[in-house]
């Protein structure tokens, strides 16, 4: 007798936990629609957006066998960033689409800067000194450092 | 391309299976323990060949042909050692499996279409994410990429101080499983990082089914995997391209190995295989060096006076093997780690101090309840089966799991104790991680406590040949069904940026949400769209041809009276004056090439803010419950 009932209980109780993973099973569908469609303007996903925005770039670097360190810059002065969060993020991804160059904040250091913009203009960003090797539009440029 | 890719994923758990084939007691017929060396396998092939493929790419600039070369080797000499070892002992209490009973049938079906929603969440989530969420691009796919484009010299770039943020310290077996894929394949697709973060999320619910039948029953087995996929982090998270889901695989690989050591002779190849797949863990995450010391305490404590030597040693032995390239790594190349490189002696001083106490233990009873992202969190029903009589079951070696979870969140609240990062900001970006690791493992003890010891025989026997055929079509023809039901459902779904999709003359059409709407709105089964003023529809067929004609239906509203007008190419096609009450609208007879339609919706009055607050939206007019005919 008293093991039907543990059988019972037993029976019972993992139905109750069958239910419940079911209904997060569903939860989970529920929740995960299918990937949102690419507009005209590029991928949704900002990684791949800017994989596509920074392909030229990165075809260049490799044609030109740049290696190791190079310079970067932002739409602003580092520290003095308008949206902080998204400019950190430019700036990672940046890296990850050129990686395995290394991208430096202190950009003048170096002979050649990788510059990325959304909002601010080139003129306003490319120091003094360095011109414009390539321009791959939508605010992407390749500066080096002029010849003295 | 994606044959490389799919034959290098192949090759790897072949060697899998062989290296775990290689230490397994001969104990029982292979079939009976073919799910566990294939669960098994899977992750230690994808950890074996991770070591091979770093070791190689230190060695050579072309990794990949001395990696396949060091595979080739290594698939003979487990082939060989195999071929050659004597023939199997085969322990008769072992029995063959029997055939299941119709409770064992129902809880199966169940389980595979949870298979199924799986698979097409995983797919989902690892297509709109194709190279992972933060931690995944940032970390594990940067350091891949290192790996995979930076030649002889990818090690030296981990210590360029310019990449602090991207934790180059973090241990290899990730980024190194898929810097060898895209090596193999030549090219560094995202899919295939995607693919190797998958088959370790399919191993581990692979494994806590396996290992769970073996010790207990199938019906038991089949709910604790019931349990990991009710985990809606556990399934959204595995193709995320993070090394949580993989380190979770070899914790539990580790507790499982443990336990099956538990029942049988004191063979040394379950403690060896437990070492190593320790080590594995201390390969893949820095918190899996916190399991393997955790895993060497709490195995020396269990066998204080009663152990023996050889298992013993066969533990140390395997953790040491895996071990080898993780020191080397951390020594020799690797720049040290931020919470290790952050702490002096004066921050000892947190161990007493008790508001980090109160924030770290709000925060552990925080995210325990939410960590699975569950619209139910299933602790209670968990609970309950827990009264019956399973725990009288439990071997010493099985009160090893929930030991060593209970030492894991020790040393996790531990490592927040001390962190010298912002203490709120590291609870809050990795806890729920760091629970998910063990989650797997818990609802391994969970299944093991549940079960029950006199349960009524999960198998029944069948009489006939014939009726076994039977009752298999029965089964497949049933699930297939149900499948297509799964798969039908799944198609309604819509993406965030679309409004409707349909299929007309052969081919799908949507309508794509595109420039000048504010987001999509959803209040129950009502779903809109308020526009900033122009804006515009995208008609998407995926196909090359024409469709036939389709019909856009909605209703529309505005704030305001105003004439609204829908254009494609410059060509009115509807036009209408709109005021506050929802108006029925039709655009019929929409003949659509295949590719993409713009549809573009204007208007002749301004926007109207909706309330008087400064952060009101100005609105025109909006589309409500859009349907494509």
């Amino acid at each position: 007798m008293r093991i039907l009932t543990m059988n019972a209980w037993r029976a019972g109780t993992l139905g109750i936990v069958i239910l419940v993973a079911v209904g997060n099973v569903v939860h989970t569908a529920q929740k995960t629609p299918p990937p949102p469609v690419d507009s005209p303007a590029g991928p949704a996903d900002p990684v791949m957006r800017q994989e596509r925005r920074l392909a030229g770039l990165r075809a260049s670097v490799e044609a030109r066998g740049l290696r190791g360190t190079i310079g970067y810059l932002g739409d602003s002065p580092p520290g003095q960033a308008a949206e902080p969060a998204r400019e950190v993020e430019d700036y990672f991804l940046t890296q990850f689409a050129l990686a395995p160059l290394v991208l430096d904040g202190d950009a003048e250091r170096y002979e050649w800067i990788v510059v990325n913009l959304q909002s601010a203009a080139s003129s306003a960003r490319v120091p003094a000194g360095w011109k414009i090797e390539e321009d791959f539009g939508g605010g992407v440029l390749l500066v080096k450092k002029a010849a003295p | 391309m994606i044959a490389t890719a799919v034959v290098a994923l192949a090759t790897a758990w072949l060697l899998g299976v062989l290296a775990v084939r290689a230490l397994w007691p001969r104990t029982g017929p292979l079939l009976l323990d073919l799910p566990l060396l294939l669960s098994l396998g899977l992750g230690v092939g994808l950890g074996l060949t991770s070591m091979i493929f770093f070791a190689a790419s230190l060695l050579s600039a072309q990794p990949a042909r001395v990696s396949a070369g060091l595979e080739l080797l290594l698939g003979l000499a487990l082939g060989w050692h195999l071929w050659r070892r004597p023939r199997l002992v085969t322990d008769p209490a072992l029995a063959p499996a029997r055939w299941p009973s119709l409770t064992v049938a129902v809880v199966a079906a169940i389980f595979l279409q949870a298979c199924v929603v799986a698979t097409i969440v995983t797919v989902r989530a690892g297509a709109t994410e194709p190279y992972g969420s933060w931690d995944g691009w940032a970390i594990w796919n940067m350091h891949a990429r290192f790996m995979f484009r930076g030649g002889e010299t990818w090690a030296s770039i981990l210590r360029a101080p310019q990449l602090g943020w991207s934790h180059p310290d973090y241990p290899l077996l990730v980024p190194a499983s898929v810097a060898r894929l895209w090596s193999y394949a030549g090219q560094d697709a995202p899919w295939m990082a995607a693919l190797v973060s998958t088959m370790f999320g399919v191993a581990t619910v692979g494994l806590l089914v396996a290992a769970t039948m073996r010790l207990r029953a199938p019906v038991i087995a089949l709910v604790g995997g019931l349990v990991l996929l009710g985990t809606p982090f556990f399934v959204t998270f595995a193709s995320n391209e993070h090394a949580d889901i993989p380190l979770g695989f070899f914790m539990l690989a580790t507790l499982v190995l443990i336990a099956l050591g538990g029942r049988a002779s004191e063979a040394g190849g379950w403690p060896a295989l437990a070492g190593l797949t320790a080590g594995l863990a201390a390969w893949t995450k820095n918190e899996g060096l916190l399991f393997a010391v955790v895993i060497v305490v709490a195995w020396s404590l269990s066998q204080l006076g009663r152990g023996s030597r050889r298992a013993t040693g066969c533990l140390l032995g395997g953790l040491a093997v895996a071990l080898v390239p993780v020191m080397y790594f951390k020594f020799a190349l690797a720049p040290p780690n931020d919470l290790v490189a952050g702490q002096s002696g004066e921050q000892l001083g947190r161990l007493l101090d008790w508001s980090r106490h109160r924030v770290i233990g709000a925060a552990f009873w925080r995210d325990v309840a939410r960590f699975g992202d569950w619209r139910f969190a299933p602790f209670l029903t968990l609970a309950l089966p827990l009264a019956g009589s399973g725990w009288q079951r439990l071997n010493r070696r099985e009160w090893l799991v929930p030991a060593v979870l209970v030492l894991m969140l020790a040393g996790y609240y531990g490592v927040y104790l001390l962190t010298p990062l912002d203490l709120a900001t590291h609870l809050e970006s990795s806890l729920v991680r760091l629970l998910l690791q063990l989650w797997p493992a818990a609802v391994f003890f969970w299944c093991l406590a549940a079960a029950g010891g006199d349960a009524t025989p999960a198998r029944a026997p069948v009489k006939s040949r014939l009726s076994r055929r039977f009752q298999v079509a029965a089964f497949a023809l049933v699930n297939l069904a149900l499948a297509g039901g799964v798969l039908a459902a799944f198609d309604r779904q819509l993406a965030p940026n679309e409004l409707a999709a349909a299929h007309a003359g052969g081919s799908k059409v949507r309508v794509v949400i595109g420039d000048g709407w504010f987001a999509r709105e959803t209040d129950g089964r009502d779903m809109w769209l308020w526009s900033k003023g122009t804006a515009t529809l995208l008609l998407r067929v995926d196909a090359a041809q024409a469709t036939t004609p389709v019909t856009l239906q909605f209703a529309m509203r505005s704030l305001g009276v105003r004439t609204v007008t829908a254009s494609i190419g410059g060509r009115i096609v509807w036009q209408d004056r709109v005021g506050e009450p929802l108006a029925p609208v039709e655009i019929a007879g929409l003949a659509l090439p295949g590719g993409t339609t713009t549809i573009v919706f204007a208007t002749d009055e301004p926007g109207v803010p909706e309330s008087a607050g400064p952060e009101a939206r100005a609105l025109t007019f909006a589309l409500y419950n859009f349907r494509l005919k």
